[in-house]
């Protein structure tokens, strides 16, 4: 039959095993037969149902898996994967290494530091790691380059730029406290009797785990606080009864308006607290802990995703050591996404511009954005 | 893609394999998971592939045909994956069918009507598994007769029958739709 023939060429001509000849035969026969024009466009449009509902998610997935494709690329790294997978990947073995990682917390810790952050130590000759105790309080970073630093307890903290923690000796022993401006990674020794505090900004933190990031930037107007691994529980200075207790992976992050800019270093007085907002949120790691965004400056690395230009321009105001000024307001709405790595300045705006289109101009010690 | 196969073969150039990474993973993912159900188990299979595919890297040019190598090393890791992940019971018959193709019309067209979506949306969905895999594996992954042949290790003339079918089943199945549609020429 004359159809039969037809679909068969279709099929063919689907499976792109279509002959000249064949091609002029099907032209023909779907003249005398024009519904079946309709069919064949029909098909055309069948596709795979999608495994994400958005064509910008199956990019993610993918970038998603090439990061955990690539970092087991290099076989020196692949020692550094498998220790840093087993505190929290999927269940497997989760319950056996949560003891061995409480007694040895410094352990992995210097050694996931050894792995990720060899570039800190071995390369970097400047970057020693400073003691602190109370007789020398307060540290500080103005430089780009994170700073190590050991508390007496053995809890291993690292400063990002531009922030300055203060150790606290505390006089009836009961507590180990730090006040911290700007931002920090802790990883903490475990110790039961003498729990951990981190005061920033108008919160407290307190560690009934290990390791966690936090960000409280004064200028920013708000604290994130990122879990690596353990447990915290975050307090609201002056609400003992708001608190949250965060879980590996989950960011919390606390908005504070306030009545006035607070120009010292303490916690801010609560009843000047206007609003405060939380906000619990689940994050997806693509990788292990160097690649979550909130601790990529660990390694070096500034890794944003979807953020705002204005808000990106404070991490390269610090970054740099430049001041960024926003000549179009417009601009600062722009969402971008990227990673730098060891980009100067002048790259990195080269690199921001292949996505959103603007203008730079650099003066010394300013960089000017345009359209 | 020749091209990213020599730089990768012999430079070990990690972005020549991340492009071609890019190239395949979404269809091998899509293979991988007709077989498998969960999302992450399909994930782990195709980069366990790509992981074996870079250790092998200094003798690629080896592998005649990448597309046919790749899709066969997802397959076999799949069914793998299934036969580890079901200890005791081995695997049937009805395991081996990939069961899991969706196939539907691209939402953007427009149809005449809802209905007559949903009637050829129906009518896709009773092709049988094997239909969809191949229609799928040629139209969309661009795989040839031959390649698709390879990889799910059937004759070509086998893959023409099976895509003839498939358009066939669907025509019959729409016949009617197209009577009360007035789609037919009046003859």
């Amino acid at each position: 039959m004359e159809t039969n023939r037809l679909i068969h060429l279709l099929a063919k001509k689907i499976g792109k095993n279509i002959s000249v000849e064949e091609e002029e035969e099907l032209r023909r026969l779907l003249k005398s037969k024009p519904e079946f024009t309709f069919f064949s466009a029909l098909l055309d449009t069948v596709e795979s149902e999608k495994q994400t509902h958005h064509p910008v998610k199956d990019d993610d997935l993918v970038a998603d898996n090439w990061d955990l494709l690539s970092s087991n690329l290099d076989t020196d790294k692949r020692e550094l994967s498998e220790i840093t997978i087993y505190p929290w990947h999927r269940n497997k073995g989760h319950q056996k290494w949560r003891i061995i990682w409480q007694r040895a917390a410094v352990w992995i810790s210097i050694l996931l530091f050894a792995g990720s952050g060899f570039w800190l130590i071995s390369d970097n000759k400047k970057s020693e790691t400073e003691l602190v105790s109370s007789a020398k309080p307060i540290t500080r970073t103005t430089n780009t380059i994170p700073k190590r630093f050991v508390l007496p307890d053995g809890s291993v903290v690292w400063l990002n730029s531009k922030s300055s923690i203060r150790y606290v000796e505390n006089n009836t022993g009961d507590k180990r406290e730090v006040y911290l401006q700007g931002e920090a990674y802790f990883d903490v020794v475990h110790d039961a009797g003498h729990p951990f505090i981190v005061h920033a900004g108008n919160v407290d933190i307190q560690v009934l785990g290990t390791a966690f990031n936090v960000q409280a930037y004064k200028n920013e107007g708000k604290v994130e606080t990122t879990l690596i691994n353990g447990k915290i529980k975050v307090q609201i200075a002056g609400n003992p009864d708001k608190s949250f207790v965060l879980t590996p992976n989950e960011k919390l992050t606390i908005q504070m308006d306030v009545a006035q800019v607070i120009k010292k270093i303490t916690r801010i007085q609560p009843d000047r607290i206007k609003t405060v907002k939380f906000k619990v949120e689940e994050l997806k790691p693509p990788v292990v802990t160097q690649k979550l965004p909130e601790v990529a400056w660990l390694k070096d690395k500034l890794v944003f995703q979807n953020e705002r230009f204005d808000e990106l321009t404070k991490r390269l105001e610090r970054r740099f050591g430049v001041t960024i000024v926003f000549k179009d307001a417009t601009l600062k709405n722009e969402r971008l996404n990227g990673i730098f790595k060891n980009e100067n300045i002048q790259k990195a705006l080269k690199i921001l511009q292949m996505t959103t289109p603007f203008k730079y101009e650099i003066k010394g010690d300013t960089v000017y954005l345009s359209r | 893609m020749q091209q990213l196969i020599l730089r990768i073969q012999t430079e070990d150039d990690q972005q020549a394999f991340r492009k071609l990474y890019q190239l395949l993973f979404i269809k091998l993912y899509q293979f991988a998971l007709s077989y498998l159900k969960k999302k992450e188990s399909a994930e782990e299979v195709v980069n366990d592939v790509f992981l074996r595919l870079w250790e092998k890297r200094h003798t690629l040019s080896d592998i005649k045909n990448i597309n046919v190598y790749l899709y066969v090393a997802v397959k076999n890791a799949s069914l793998n994956h299934l036969r580890q992940s079901r200890r005791s019971a081995p695997l049937t018959l009805d395991d081996l069918e990939m069961k899991h193709i969706r196939l539907r019309i691209n939402p953007e067209v427009g149809l005449v009507t809802k209905e007559l979506r949903l009637k050829v949306q129906e009518a896709i969905e009773k092709l049988p598994t094997r239909c969809k895999l191949i229609f799928k594996l040629v139209k969309e992954d661009g795989l040839s007769y031959k390649e698709v042949a390879s990889i799910l290790d059937i004759s070509v003339k086998t893959v023409d029958t099976q895509l003839y079918l498939a358009l066939k089943k669907l025509s019959v199945s729409l016949l009617p739709v197209w009577k009360e549609y007035g789609i037919l020429s009046k003859k």
